[in-house]
């Protein structure tokens, strides 16, 4: 998507259709619709236990710059240049074991999961108090999320990964089948770099 | 209702009129300059949340509200949208402090629930088990969520749930959210993103 560069008006210009298009028409078009892909789950994925996994997203909610229309579902290619705002939520299904914990990678070999990436955003993690111990008799559901900004070129690729150390594997929620977003992530362009 | 601008397009030839560009330069620049917005807070703590029961907020105060979309006299739990877009939307709210800081605590936003934590489909959440601090003040239990909306319509709206499953010593398993002054950041509230 391109971004607006707005003329600098000098005396004696005279306004075109081209000039107040390109000068007021298009630069409002993209206020109103920046770059941003905001992804969702459609049902649960099941996570392994101590160990990272990229998850899937599979339900469009927002896509306006195809970032996530190539690759694999995994996936956000940036396509327009720019300092981005990183969001992502994962709801773990109910589990009174271990920890969790969400992170943002920029993946710099597409297609290989964890090789060559850097984590784009810290890890959060819930689910947890100083001593470790057991917290409650309630099963509840356990929600983090993670927000960073950074700067990314058209091409750099970015997932989402998550972990667990339940004992076992886990469900990752997900049910935009019902309307419900439970498990997202939002990549969306801030401002020009 | 806000009026999302919907840039002209110029034609060969068009001589621009004085409503034109208020229209398409003014009017846009100052929709983008103040979106839609909205942000309430209560000026009084919230009592008796009963333990495992998920309890819909109400909110007495705006803080911001640019387009109407909450009202202080009835549905006071409801933040409407009356510009339809996608929005930004979070909460956050700061538990009571116990000494004994057992259990979980949650927060959860939905929309078009009628005050049913049962009806309505999930916008964001979070939960979270206490934390044990030892010292004060820092061990009240904070508990926040952002995320943004799907398509909202017009007349749509959010509300925030809350949940915990303190067991206290003060012979309740009631627990009280904390008030939201100036100082503390005990807020719910969205932002116009996009159409």
């Amino acid at each position: 998507m391109a971004v607006p560069i707005l003329r600098t008006w000098v005396p004696g210009d005279m306004a075109t259709h081209g000039m107040l298009n390109d000068n007021i028409r298009e630069p409002v078009e993209f206020q109103r619709d920046r770059p941003w892909c905001f992804m969702s789950r459609s049902s649960n994925q099941s996570i392994g236990n101590n160990a990272w996994a990229a998850v899937d997203w599979t339900s469009t909610i927002v896509d306006n710059d195809n970032m996530h229309a190539g690759g694999t579902t995994q996936e956000f290619t940036i396509q327009t240049a720019g300092c981005y705002e990183l969001k992502a939520q994962a709801t773990f299904a109910g589990n009174l074991t271990g920890r969790r914990a969400l992170r943002w990678d920029k993946v710099t070999m597409p297609g290989t999961v964890y090789v060559g990436t850097h984590t784009a955003s810290g890890t959060n993690s819930s689910c947890t108090i100083p001593d470790g111990g057991a917290f409650t008799g309630n099963t509840v559901n356990t929600a983090l999320e993670v927000s960073t900004y950074r700067v990314f070129s058209p091409g750099e690729v970015l997932r989402v990964a998550v972990w667990q150390n339940s004992g076992g594997a886990l469900d990752l929620w997900g049910d935009m089948t019902n309307s419900n977003i439970w498990s997202w992530a939002s990549v969306r362009w801030i401002a020009s770099s | 209702m806000a009026t999302v601008p919907a840039p002209r397009t110029w034609a060969p030839g068009e001589i621009p009129t004085a409503a034109q560009f208020n229209t398409d330069i003014k009017d846009a620049e100052n929709f983008y300059k103040t979106p839609p917005s909205v942000s309430v807070r209560n000026t009084t703590n919230v009592p008796d949340v009963a333990t495992e029961t998920w309890t819909v907020l109400t909110w007495n105060t705006d803080v911001v509200d640019t387009d109407a979309m909450h009202d202080t006299g009835s549905n006071t739990s409801r933040l409407v949208a009356k510009t339809q877009g996608y929005y930004y939307v979070f909460a956050r709210i700061r538990w009571e402090w116990h000494t004994d800081n057992v259990g979980a605590r949650g927060i959860w936003i939905k929309k078009n629930s009628a005050g049913s934590a049962a009806s309505g489909t999930t916008v964001t959440n979070d939960f979270r088990h206490s934390c044990n601090w030892a010292s004060t003040p820092a061990n009240r239990h904070g508990v926040g969520c952002t995320g943004f909306t799907s398509l909202l319509a017009v007349n749509d709206y959010l509300e925030c749930f809350v949940w915990h499953d303190q067991d206290n010593l003060f012979g309740s398993d009631a627990s009280e959210i904390w008030h939201s002054d100036t100082t503390l950041q005990v807020r719910f509230g969205m932002v116009w993103v996009r159409y």
